[in-house]
């Protein structure tokens, strides 16, 4: 028993070595990133590409958390499930911006009505599930409802569903009849929304609307074979292991011009370790495979191999939509001057570094981006290149009572995350201020900086909600609006609270309008409210993924974060 | 012997019991909250109470232990309300991220963890012994101290080194050998014995690197000791041939020790090889496990370490057995 106690007790510490040391590796600041052009330039793979036929091998790092279109909530599974399932609209990538919203199972993006709180869809015709079944209105209503049961559902999409009336309803298991879509016929389907929402048509391309044929709903089992209504339907799903897609030959690619379906059929190796599966795709070890996996697998380390010709060629990159920000607490740092000192003090690039460099991020000046509907210039004293200004800092504190002490929270599975601490700590001491450390775990991470436990600062990061093309859906749950400056919303971190401004989000939410004259307004009031410092913009994530050598059309979708795999083809 | 046996068993029941509530008392007093993680960052408090109804958590805590430990001897339903499915003994309940029954993902993960242990197990026994023997045999010379010199080099290289110098070198630069693959689960599979040993052969290595240090110094010290024995002296004084002497006098009595550090080993390791299976992506019962850890499953992480402590615990009931087989003094004590 001794020995093997010992035994055990010898893995668990080589083991916490080990994973310390794997996540602690700190790359040199631009490391591994050559002089070019643009660093942050989309790069796509083989574009143009027509050719039918052949398998793509997509390899991942875990199997996926559910299949199942009502309790999805993961981008790369909903990546997945663009071969699989169709929705009434969808976000159609291009590489480097905001996706497309177009028309999938709907003839169009929807009409909405004079007051904007009805938005009515018509099917196309000829949509068939994959035994041939015709896939009707009260499918795509099913697919919704489904969604609210939400007691059998942990991680459905819950967008479109706050943005419906009726939102009290507790799914089809117990909850009834559904009052907030009607099907007046088998091809229309009526939204009733609680008040206007311009991104409606954004709403309606998550995967709630993807449809569901009642008779073969097995609950959370449905996620073990979803009924097909896309190009592929699932051949064969060996839990942890493999996951074959096969083409669906009832699928009618006249309805749908968004997906190319090239491939005749697609692998999913599932549990293959990150590091693994980033050594493959430099080696070209199978040349028609990809991955879906955050950073292209890549871990910060292989920044270097990146640079080499055979890879370099290989590299499909984009900007994704995600950026990372610092919350202060403005109930703790109530001071707006006190949080322009802290923001003005700290080295954002040695921040980027912390995230690997730039072949990992560009240092941002903003939450919102110039790709996004309605965006107007942002205001910030920030340099642009990182570097602190500590001078400015130390003017704006002189003679201001603020606090010596403060703390920093982080989630603890990720090394850097600590690492961007360690350099607060050391900017911050510059000003007098002691910084201290508290990890926090992952699991419940968001959930403490929600509460009661929210730390004085605190990092989060947002790839822009449920439509990235729009700046609402980045700014309304970020930064407000707190109605009575006692309540926030469950993403406002910061707690950020102004009479004038927050109102005016307030209002502008149940505003009617386009997207476009609605996000100018979201746009001037977000960088009104950032004059105060409620948080500090660091660095938007780029994604570089190697391909094999016989992979096309590959790009790096903005939303989500790694190939596409609507349009991949692969040379046979 | 019955009554050693039956004592020994009845004691493992109840320390398989202590294990199970201590695991699962640590996961509910632990910070971690798996609804919290379910939900994401977009969740509301709301949505985390929904969460939590439906992965069962909102239940009392002695409720909760029952309810699964009822698993163990019967068929149980899990799921919230509304939504329950029955779960089939042995019930090790559902998965809290995929919803999957638990004895599937550990039947799945199984194979992998034994065609990783069983070659390991051989190669490691095989050379360790082997080179300790060689050691003790040439004592003081140049061949003992290479062996004795590789050993201590092999016992203070930890897995994550020899595993990913064997990677970086075999796989990555001169390709020689390919990447693992989860395809392969024994060698009466499609890929057959040749591909089951080339994709399991690294791992194999990099165990038997750190294990097999260990053999060669424990056999060489019960081998130098043997040799000078009594009854050693005896065999020699007979005139029997050195082979005689050393491998059906000598190696009997000094290998015994290693034959119950052997079985201890095997114990421990198919509770999975935690780290060697990470390197080299190979999905057992260790992969499984730090995954479900880290994705705070408790349903996944419960079994695992049952499974693990259930092994461990057998090995050392099967050790203790032997040695009172071999010495009537143990059963007394």
């Amino acid at each position: 028993m001794k020995r093997s106690t010992m035994a055990a007790i010898a893995l668990t510490v080589s083991a916490g070595l080990t994973l310390t040391a794997c996540g602690g590796s700190k790359p040199a600041p631009g490391s591994g990133s050559g002089p070019r052009a643009d660093a942050y330039a989309p790069v796509e793979i083989g574009k143009g590409y027509t050719t039918k036929g052949g398998n793509i091998n997509v390899l991942m790092s875990s199997d996926f958390q559910t299949l199942d279109p009502g309790n999805s909530n993961y981008v790369q599974t909903a990546n997945v499930g663009q071969l699989y399932y169709r929705t009434l609209t969808m976000a159609k990538e291009t590489a480097g911006k905001p996706p497309t919203i177009v028309p999938d199972l709907a003839t169009d993006l929807g009409k909405p009505s004079a007051d904007g709180l009805t938005w009515t869809y018509t099917l196309k015709k000829g949509l068939k599930f994959e035994d041939g079944t015709p896939i009707t209105s009260k499918d795509i209503k099913y697919g919704v409802e489904r969604t609210y049961a939400r007691d059998v559902y942990t991680q459905a999409p819950q967008e479109l569903n706050a943005a419906l009336a009726d939102d009290s309803y507790k799914g089809p298991y117990s909850g009834g009849d559904f009052k907030a879509i009607d099907t007046p016929d088998d091809r229309t389907v009526v939204f009733h929304l609680k008040q206007p929402f311009a991104e409606f048509p954004a709403l309606v391309s998550r995967s709630n609307t993807a449809p569901v044929p009642k008779a073969e709903d097995t609950k959370l089992d449905y996620t073990n074979h979803p009924v097909s209504s896309g190009p592929y339907k699932i051949q064969s799903y060996d839990r942890g292991r493999s996951m074959k897609l096969v083409r669906n030959d009832q699928w009618n690619p006249a309805t749908d011009p968004n997906r190319t379906a090239l491939p005749d059929t697609f692998t999913f190796t599932l549990s293959t370790a990150q590091a693994t599966i980033s050594q493959q795709l430099l080696a070209d070890s199978d040349p028609t495979a990809v991955t879906l996996d955050s950073n292209g697998g890549l871990q910060a380390s292989d920044a270097a191999e990146l640079n080499k010709p055979d890879v370099e060629k290989r590299t499909a990159g984009g900007l994704l939509g995600c950026t990372d920000v610092l919350d202060f607490n403005t109930e703790t740092i109530k001071d707006p001057d006190v949080r322009k000192a802290l923001a003005l003090s700290i080295d954002r690039s040695a921040v980027q570094v912390q995230y690997g460099g730039e072949r990992f991020g560009k240092l941002t000046q903003s939450y919102i981006n110039s790709a996004q509907r309605g965006y107007v210039e942002q205001h910030t004293d920030l340099d642009p290149t990182g570097k602190p200004k500590l001078d400015e800092a130390k003017k704006l504190l002189a003679g201001k009572t603020y606090p010596k002490k403060l703390v920093y929270g982080y989630a603890d599975a990720n090394p850097r995350y600590k690492n961007v601490g360690t350099v607060l700590q050391q900017n911050f001491k510059q000003l007098g201020i002691d910084l201290q450390l508290r990890p926090i775990p992952t699991a419940n991470y968001y959930t403490v900086l929600a509460g009661d436990q929210m730390p004085d600062i605190a990092r989060s990061g947002w790839c822009g909600g449920a439509d990235s093309g729009s700046v609402r859906t980045t700014v309304d749950p970020n930064l407000g609006p707190s109605v009575d400056g006692e309540t926030f919303g469950f993403s406002n971190i910061p707690r950020y609270y102004d009479p004038k401004i927050s109102r005016a989000m307030y209002e502008l939410r149940g505003t009617n309008g386009s997207s476009e004259e609605l996000g100018r307004k979201w746009a001037t009031l977000f960088d009104q409210a950032m004059q105060s410092y409620p948080l500090v913009p660091l660095v938007r994530s780029y994604t570089s993924s190697v391909v094999g050598s016989k992979v096309r059309n590959a790009q790096v979708g903005y939303f989500f974060g790694g190939i596409d795999l609507s349009i991949i083809g692969v040379q046979h | 012997m019955t009554r050693f046996l039956t004592r020994r068993f009845v004691a493992m029941i109840l320390l398989l019991f202590v294990i199970s509530f201590v695991t699962f008392s640590l996961f509910q007093l632990g910070p971690a909250d798996p609804a919290a993680a379910a939900c994401g960052q977009e969740c509301t408090p709301q949505r985390i109470a929904e969460a939590r109804v439906a992965l069962g958590m909102d239940k009392p805590f002695l409720t909760q232990y029952f309810d699964y430990m009822s698993g163990l001897v019967g068929s149980r339903t899990v799921g919230a309300p509304g939504s329950e499915t029955l779960c089939s003994w042995p019930c090790l309940g559902k998965s809290f991220q995929t919803n999957e029954d638990v004895t599937a993902i550990i039947g799945r993960a199984l194979p992998y963890t034994l065609s990783v242990a069983s070659g390991a197990i051989v190669l490691w026994s095989v050379v360790g012994v082997g080179l300790g023997l060689l050691a003790a045999l040439r004592k003081g010379r140049f061949t003992d101290k290479l062996v004795v010199g590789a050993a201590s080099v092999g016992v203070s290289l930890p897995i994550p080194v020899t595993g990913l110098l064997l990677l970086l070198f075999f796989v990555s630069t001169v390709h020689l050998l390919p990447f693992t693959t989860n395809a392969i689960t024994s060698p009466f599979g499609a890929a057959g014995p040749g591909g089951w040993f080339l994709n399991y052969l690294l791992p194999w290595v990099a165990l038997a690197v750190l294990f097999s240090a260990q053999y060669i110094r424990v056999t060489r010290g019960n081998m130098l000791e043997t040799f000078g024995e009594d009854f050693m002296r005896t065999a020699r004084s007979k005139g029997l041939s050195r082979r005689i002497i050393v491998f059906k006098h000598g190696a009997r009595a000094g290998i015994t020790p290693v034959v119950t550090m052997l079985g201890l080993d095997i114990g421990t390791l198919l509770g999975g090889a935690v780290l060697t299976e990470q390197i080299f992506s190979v999905p057992g019962v260790g992969f499984t496990a730090v995954h479900a850890a880290q994705a705070g499953d408790l349903p996944v992480t419960m079994a695992i370490t049952m499974m693990a402590a259930f092994f461990i615990i057998v090995a050392n009931v099967v050790v203790d057995a032997t040695y009172a087989v071999i010495d009537p003094r143990v059963r007394v004590a």
